[in-house]
């Protein structure tokens, strides 16, 4: 059988030579690959996110907040692990029509707390799992920094640019690893929010390493 | 939604690790302001007399300008329940009663609907007692009829599903024996479909089960009763790592020889081959071997490129893969060869006896680095570190070598531990050490030498440039510790107590010898004469 992997300077190659009644089946409940080297691939499959409602509605809100939160387990055979990135459809991610809540602005790192001001309101998320990347871990006052998963801390704002927000290390099937992705409105004292239905459209994608 | 990814090659040549990912959109919906606009009016589609005592309802969907929040079913002007649900049995009626059923939808800011339609329903009559002495045949028995039965067995669980031709009510008993002592579940519905699941059984274990039917006038049926079995623990371990894994040039062409794990059932040892250092994992490489086979000549290889790294994976019956076993090999003349020793790795310092542990200046501030006290190894129930003075095991057992996860900046991933050989400590193998199976350790397993003697066991921590950084040494005594352990059985006994096990033990022996004696003998006897 030849075949195999070579390199050169510039070209890196891998083929197989000499197989017939090769490729890819697939039926319902299974896939079947067939052939030399067929089955080096990884797997990775990520839980259905459900729709997030927001309670309280912000109306009346001064000084408060609106919370609401999404589930997904990532589960992958890939050795290297994974990595689940979030990306806003639109910028600012929260809109109304015409009307919109800005995205949370939380600097060069992630805000420990969620910050907001007199007269503004913003929109943020704060992601917690096992893998949780770095950027959102925390040491207990500040994020990008130590090795904790502190509920609810770590928030920043969603943006039309991929940001990853768990990676895994090595394979976790069967069983997969849980992100739970909190959302909130901050409405500060004083802030107008023009009355209707608000709506952020999200994606998660999750991508074996 | 759990899907298998695949991308699709544009040519039928299959190419090396393929990547997919998979992706999920969702909204996130907040309202601003006062919601004052009430979701649409539901319309209640049936209300049917299910049996004596229960009315099953059911009603369209709506919609709201926001989210609905759920539905207040009404019976005879009345609230009765609060679902999100778009149906709802009605339990606990008194037997031909009359009920007005609406419902009416709401929203997060508890704006109601309108009132939907009205259906008037009567629950259902006990069917007549017959007149003593009558010879009318008016009443029917009814009983309930299985139409379908699946039990899903699981590790700890098991799950039933029923399916009858109308609705009943259900029961399920079990237990390990047919008194079902281990419990019951009375389901107060009348339903034509009932899934449940059974949890905290033992696995691999068989019960016996009972399932009765009760019609909506109270008859009672035994369906079905039989037997189901849990499944077995599903073997998610890594396997031991194969021994004695040697790669040594001949020529242009790599001659690759190692030792499967004896006693081990296993798929395949599959070998991977890279030129840029160890392949990790079993797609990290071309795949130059892949069989039960213990020799394999890489052909070709040395002229193209040296060193050249090879890594041995044993894959068991489970699927699951073994660390690897590692081995590195020079062109002949080629800078770096090592001809006495061709698998050594690592440049730290090798202990002469007892612990040690170095690290590289380069190392920076605050990476983490293992103490001898987390470097692990495990055999049986005995779990000893490098931090101890002198390190035992049993040559016939295999052992694993662990370190905490958190023992090691992340960035280190790269461990390799090094073992010479007890009776030859130019030999020796390297294995990789691979994250295990809940995240918590670096591990390998490595499977019994079967050898005794005094070997050293060296673990070096790479960085991502590939160079090692730390070195951590120690001694283990390899000893037939099962030999010791019958030794010490028959120290503990008489004289007269050892000849008399060692008769019990020969006595079958020597039956079996006289009974083929004495059949050769009849059948050589019954032919002379």
């Amino acid at each position: 059988m030849g075949g195999g992997y070579s390199t050169s300077t510039s070209y890196q190659q891998e083929s197989t030579a000499g197989e017939i009644a090769t490729g890819e089946a697939t039926s319902t409940n299974y896939q079947l690959k067939a052939g030399y080297q067929q089955m080096q691939e990884v797997y990775i499959s990520m839980s259905t996110p459900t729709d997030v409602t927001m309670t309280p509605s912000l109306a009346g809100l001064t000084g408060g907040t609106s919370n609401g939160s999404t589930t997904v387990t990532v589960t992958t055979d890939s050795p290297s692990g994974y990595s689940l990135t979030i990306t806003a459809a639109t910028n600012p991610a929260m809109q109304n029509g015409i009307y919109t809540i800005a995205d949370y602005n939380e600097g060069a790192d992630p805000d420990f707390s969620y910050v907001v001001s007199n007269g503004a309101a913003s929109f943020g998320f704060s992601p917690s799992s096992i893998d949780v990347a770095s950027a959102f871990k925390d040491n207990g006052s500040l994020c990008n920094t130590g090795s904790l998963d502190t509920a609810l801390s770590c928030w920043a704002g969603l943006t039309t640019s991929a940001r990853i927000i768990s990676q895994g290390i090595g394979a976790n099937h069967p069983s997969g690893a849980t992100t739970t992705i909190n959302f909130r409105v901050g409405v500060g004292n004083g802030a107008g929010i023009t009355a209707g239905l608000y709506t952020a459209t999200t994606t998660l994608t999750a991508l074996p390493l | 939604m759990r899907l298998l990814l695949s991308i699709l090659i544009a040519f039928s040549l299959s190419t090396q690790a393929v990547f997919a990912d998979d992706t999920g959109s969702f909204a996130i919906k907040v309202f601003g302001g006062t919601d004052v606009e009430a979701p649409s009016t539901p319309t209640l589609l049936s209300a049917i007399p299910i049996a004596t005592d229960q009315i099953d309802l059911l009603w369209t969907p709506v919609t709201d300008n926001f989210v609905v929040s759920g539905y207040v079913v009404f019976d005879n002007g009345a609230a009765i329940a609060t679902t999100t649900q778009t149906s709802y049995s009605d339990l606990g009626l008194i037997a031909s009663s009359s009920h007005t059923y609406f419902i009416k939808a709401f929203d997060p800011s508890f704006n109601y609907s309108s009132s939907s339609n009205i259906l008037t329903t009567t629950t259902l009559d006990y069917p007549p007692v017959p007149t003593t002495g009558s010879n009318t045949h008016s009443s029917t028995v009814v009983r309930t009829v299985l139409d379908e039965l699946q039990i899903t067995p699981g590790i700890s669980t098991s799950t039933f599903y029923i399916k009858t031709a109308h609705p009943a009510r259900f029961e399920l008993r079990w237990g390990r024996t047919t008194d079902y002592e281990l419990g019951y579940i009375v389901y107060d519905h009348f339903v034509d479909t009932y899934e449940t699941t059974l949890t905290d059984l033992e696995p691999s274990t068989m019960y016996e089960y009972e399932i009765v039917g009760y019609t909506p006038y109270g008859n009672e049926t035994i369906l079905k009763k039989g037997q189901f079995s849990t499944l077995g623990f599903k073997d998610i371990f890594a396997p031991q790592n194969v021994n004695r894994f040697t790669a040594t040039a001949d020529g242009s062409n790599v001659k690759l020889s190692w030792q499967p794990p004896q006693g081990e059932s296993y798929q395949y040892v599959r070998i991977v081959r890279n030129h840029f250092g160890f392949p990790s994992y079993p797609q990290d490489g071309a795949v130059v071997y892949q069989g039960k086979g213990d020799l394999f000549v890489d052909k070709d290889i040395l002229n193209l490129y040296s060193p050249v790294y090879y890594t041995a994976f044993l894959v068991d019956e489970a699927g699951n893969v073994s660390s690897g076993a590692v081995a590195k090999v020079f062109a002949v003349g080629a800078p770096g060869t090592d001809d006495t020793d061709s698998i050594s790795e690592g440049n730290g310092t090798v202990p002469h006896s007892g612990p040690s542990a170095s690290t590289s200046p380069s190392v920076p501030a605050g990476t983490r680095m293992p103490d001898l006290s987390e470097i692990f190894l495990i055999q049986a129930d005995s779990k000893q570190s490098f931090a101890d003075q002198v390190l035992t095991l049993d040559s016939t057992t295999a052992f694993v070598l662990s370190i905490p996860k958190e023992a090691v900046s992340d960035n280190l991933k790269t461990i390799i531990v090094r073992l010479t050989d007890p009776t030859n400590t130019k030999q020796s193998s390297s294995f990789l050490l691979r994250l295990n199976k809940d995240k918590a350790a670096y591990e390998a397993v490595v499977a019994a030498l079967n050898l005794e003697g005094t070997s050293k066991v060296i673990v070096d921590v790479y960085d991502y440039k590939a160079a090692v950084v730390g070195t951590f040494g120690q001694q283990i005594i390899f000893k037939n510790l099962s030999q010791k352990n019958a030794e010490i059985i028959f120290k503990g006994m008489s004289l007269g107590d050892i000849t008399l096990l060692l008769s019990l033990l020969t006595l079958p022996v020597l039956i079996g010898i006289l009974a083929v004696f004495f059949f050769y003998r009849r059948k050589h006897h019954g032919r002379r004469y």
